[in-house]
């Protein structure tokens, strides 16, 4: 290995802690797909491929005990991919916990938490044990052990090279093969890796190579050409050449066997390999091959004749905790090769600061853009000619920033799949533990969001689809009791609408009676007892702290349980969350929210002396308010071709003083379903906007999710919009529960 | 100059007649009083917002923070910039000021605590009393006027 530096080899593991992260992502995707079809073998092949990467990459930034444990599981999975493992609901569930503990590997890497070495022995032992059941079976397996005495001629005879490589030896690929392939070229050759000759982990020494190897080589040539052919192997390690009459018969050691099991038409081919011996327990160091043949002296091979009724597989000793083994596998060098074909793809990794910071400059580039524009009016006053020629240059320009800034944001976007990733797994074991039954169906994994919007989505949907389990989904027999199919369904659906992600979290569960919440809520005092509710604001009561922590409303309810939180988290995205239930036939949670944190396109609007910017997604359209339609305190409707739609004078919430304008326009502006009129002074046009976040010192502050930079260097609100349809249902419903009341 | 724990860099700043200090590493900019933007529904001693190069930034009343009689603007009045601690991230807020004097230092700390009494100010956001060229200045406690804000009015 070449020396590296601390830094290099830090921010080697860094990249490739994050390259596992992504590989078990992808493996856990697999293994969830693999567990509703077990004979996709594709998959398996994918998962194999997979921790063979893993494997590889631990081995190069020296993590032993990770390539060592990874190196188990790749060999059970070998043979799944050989089918001399049957996949079963069982394996899966042991592949995917061995997925948490290489999850714990990494964050115990990272430092972020200590690493499970009882779940991860636990874990490794059953693998090992799993895999060695399916050794049995294969040893007795008739047909795959037939080809085995391979036709031997009698002027060849068979030999066993056996490598003793020096402890600070770690083959690069290329000499395994060049050396595997001279051997090749004098006759057939197998090569096995000993890995029992590891020591137990806790003795590892990383940067030491403990694995032998033997070679079996059916040739002609003599010793001579045997040492000539591995190059400077015989003089720098310990190198064996045991002579062997005739080939065993039977197959008497484990090498042999695996030999036989998978690789043998290779092998009769003439084509080098090497071979994956099963995780057998040897005791350390002891060879497996020729245990009873005396050992030549390091450097000087000595031929031996050995008579092979006396290799005799030697005891089994307790497993050894994890075995580590060097692979060469065809395609030689194709450890590497997979390592870098992560980073190759055509996609490179970036520090998603470095995107942030690009988005930024991204942003300044559209207020300077601005600036311009306002100049250009500017001097339309001055001088017409010049301003002419500079509006030119200027189309130009904005045309590149648009584009520009249309690519600096979809550099952002990634799949909200990778939120719902997380579900699949939840559902699966949620299944496994408590013996109900549902089915997960995921729609919409291809719908674009911020990365940023996307990881904070993880927890929320966590929550939604654990309370679906939870509380929503009967148990079989009374869902069929109540005509419904035996699995719960839950339904996980992103689509984009108005500029935002719709996401909905269904399920055909019991539902939520809403009577029951508020009962429950008002024997708490939670609520007054006679306050008058709507059932929208009934069910919002899910969302209530005090509910959620109130175990009895959470029984009789379902739901509840942190489901503040959840609100919280969906707010701090700056969306919504709706709730919507029908008793006996399920409940859905609809969020909405915005796909990008970073740029809006607004419409610039005027209330008193200030600007205000509404996000131009959310605009259905601008109308003008009829003076007389303003002044009546009674209705705050708008009749819109025969839809009424609550209204909010922004005038009066921002309590602007002075006479307001004579014709006050409203902007219809939509969340998708619900919709309220903004009574505005005037409409300025449209604006192109950076997202600047508000100071903490403001955070309290709800109207507005944010400011901008305007071209005259003024700073402009941005007007939270789906706060302020919030804001203007909850007065409208209030104005008529009081208006219920008076006619009572 | 008694000790050194007792010296510190300072900038002092007048509001309704009164001398204040503000520790001078606090400082990033001094500014003439520029464009602001009111910021409805917060609350009234910090809904203002300032461009101060391309960021937008908060500007705080300290005068009705403390308790203070808003006078006349004067053609000396002055927007500070500063760099406080808020919840542990380091973030910007800018101060009206009537009038800046220079940065200098302050020449001994004459009270640890400040009265409670015989002051017109709210003695909670005063550090300590100093003295700096013979006179008293107040050291405002920056990083408490703004930890116990209330935002929402």
């Amino acid at each position: 290995m070449m020396p590296t530096g601390q830094a290099d080899t830090g921010k080697m593991e860094a990249v490739f802690l994050e390259e596992m992260g992504e590989l078990l992502q992808d493996s856990e995707k697999a293994l969830l797909c693999l567990a509703d079809s077990l004979d996709d073998y594709a998959l398996v092949g994918q998962l194999f491929r997979n921790f063979h990467t893993i494997k590889g990459g631990a081995g190069m930034v020296g993590m032993e005990p990770l390539a060592h444990y990874t190196h188990v599981v790749e060999n059970m999975l070998d043979n799944v991919r050989r089918k001399t493992l049957s996949l079963t609901p069982d394996l899966v569930t042991l592949l995917l916990d061995a997925l948490d503990c290489l999850k714990n590997f990494v964050s115990s890497a990272q430092g972020i938490e200590p690493l499970d070495v009882a779940r991860l022995e636990k874990n490794h032992d059953s693998i090992v044990a799993t895999t060695e059941k399916s050794i049995a079976k294969v040893i007795f397996s008739p047909p795959t052990l037939a080809p085995i005495p391979a036709p031997v001629q009698r002027d060849r005879s068979t030999c066993i090279i056996q490598i003793h490589a020096r402890p600070d030896f770690f083959p690069p690929s290329s000499e395994l093969a060049t050396v595997t392939e001279a051997l090749g070229q004098l006759g057939n050759v197998l090569v096995i890796s000993h890995e029992h000759s590891l020591p137990p982990l806790d003795q590892l020494q990383s940067g030491e190579f403990y694995l032998w190897r033997s070679v079996h080589l059916v040739t002609s040539a003599n010793t001579d050409h045997i040492l000539a052919a591995m190059g400077h192997w015989p003089t720098e390690h310990r190198v064996e050449i045991l002579a062997l009459d005739r080939l065993p018969d039977v197959p008497e050691n484990q090498g042999q066997i695996d030999a036989a099991v998978d690789d043998l038409p290779r092998v009769a081919s003439g084509t080098t390999l090497e071979k994956r011996s099963p995780d057998r327990g040897f005791a350390p160091s002891q060879p497996i091959v020729a245990a009873s043949v005396p050992p030549a002296s390091p450097g000087n091979s000595g031929v031996v004749t050995a008579d092979p009724d006396h290799q005799k597989p030697p005891q089994t000793v307790t497993p050894a905790p994890m075995q580590r083994l060097l692979q060469l596998p065809n395609n030689p060098g194709s450890d590497t090769v997979d390592i870098q074909s992560v980073l190759k793809l055509g996609s490179i990794r970036v520090d998603t600061s470095k995107l942030d910071k690009l988005v930024n400059l991204v942003g300044e580039l559209i207020t300077v853009s601005a600036r311009l524009d306002s100049f250009q009016s500017f001097m339309e006053t001055r001088n017409p000619e010049l301003a002419e020629d500079l509006l030119e240059i200027l189309d130009d320009s904005s045309r590149i920033v648009d584009e520009l800034q249309d690519q600096a944001l979809t550099i952002r976007m990634v799949p909200v799949g990778s939120a719902f990733d997380p579900a699949k797994r939840l559902v699966h074991d949620y299944c496994k533990n408590t013996g109900k039954k549902a089915h997960l169906t995921i729609v919409g994994y291809d719908t674009e969001v911020d990365k940023k919007v996307a990881e904070q989505l993880n927890g929320p949907l966590r929550h939604l689809i654990r309370n679906a389990l939870d509380h929503g989904i009967e148990p079989s027999a009374e869902r069929e009791m109540a005509g419904k199919v035996a699995e719960g369904q839950i339904l996980l659906m992103a689509s984009h609408q108005y500029g935002l992600i719709v996401i909905e979290v269904k399920d055909d569960g019991r539902g939520i009676d809403v009577q029951r919440v508020i009962c429950s809520a008002r024997e708490k005092g939670i609520i007054d007892d006679n306050r008058d509710l709507t059932e929208r604001e009934g069910m919002e009561l899910i969302f209530a702290p005090a509910v959620s922590t109130a175990t009895e409303v959470t029984e009789i309810s379902g739901r509840g349980v942190g489901m503040d939180v959840v609100k919280r988290d969906i707010e701090a995205l700056r969306g919504t969350i709706e709730i919507g239930s029908s008793l006996g036939k399920g409940t859905t949670f609809t969020l909405r929210i915005p796909t990008t944190l970073s740029i809006v396109d607004g419409l610039l609007v005027c209330v008193g002396d200030n600007r205000y910017i509404i996000p131009l997604s959310m605009v259905e359209e601008c109308v003008e308010l009829a003076s007389d339609l303003g002044m009546d305190n009674g209705s705050s409707f708008l009749d819109m071709r025969g839809v009424l739609v609550p209204f909010l004078r922004l005038r009066d919430l921002f309590k602007v003083p002075g006479e307001m304008p004579l014709f006050e326009k409203i902007v219809i502006v939509s969340s998708g379903i619900r919709r309220i009129g903004m009574v505005v002074d005037r409409l300025l046009g449209n604006h192109q906007t950076v997202i600047k976040s508000l100071s903490p010192l403001h955070r309290g502050v709800q109207c507005f999710m944010g400011a901008t930079i305007m071209g005259d260097g003024n700073v402009v609100l941005i007007l939270d919009v789906l706060h302020l349809i919030d804001l203007g249902q909850k007065m409208e419903e209030k104005r008529r529960a009081k208006k219920r009341r008076g006619n009572l | 100059m008694t000790n050194t724990s007792n010296t510190a860099e300072i900038l002092t700043i007048v509001m309704s007649n009164e001398t204040f200090a503000v520790p001078a590493s606090m400082v990033l900019e001094i500014l003439d009083p520029g464009p602001t933007t009111p910021v409805p529904t917060a609350t009234a001693f910090i809904n203002k917002l300032i461009n101060f190069r391309g960021r937008v930034v908060p500007l705080a009343d300290l005068r009705l923070r403390c308790g203070l009689p808003i006078g006349e603007p004067s053609g000396d009045a002055r927007v500070v910039v500063l760099e406080i601690r808020f919840e542990g991230e380091p973030i910007l807020v800018a101060i009206l000021a009537d009038k800046v004097y220079e940065v200098g230092t302050l020449e001994g700390v004459v009270a640890d605590k400040v009265p409670r009494i015989g002051t017109r100010w709210h003695p909670e956001f005063i550090k300590a009393i100093g003295r700096h060229k013979d006179k008293f200045v107040m050291i405002l406690d920056i990083d408490r006027i703004f930890a116990s804000s209330d935002s929402v009015t």
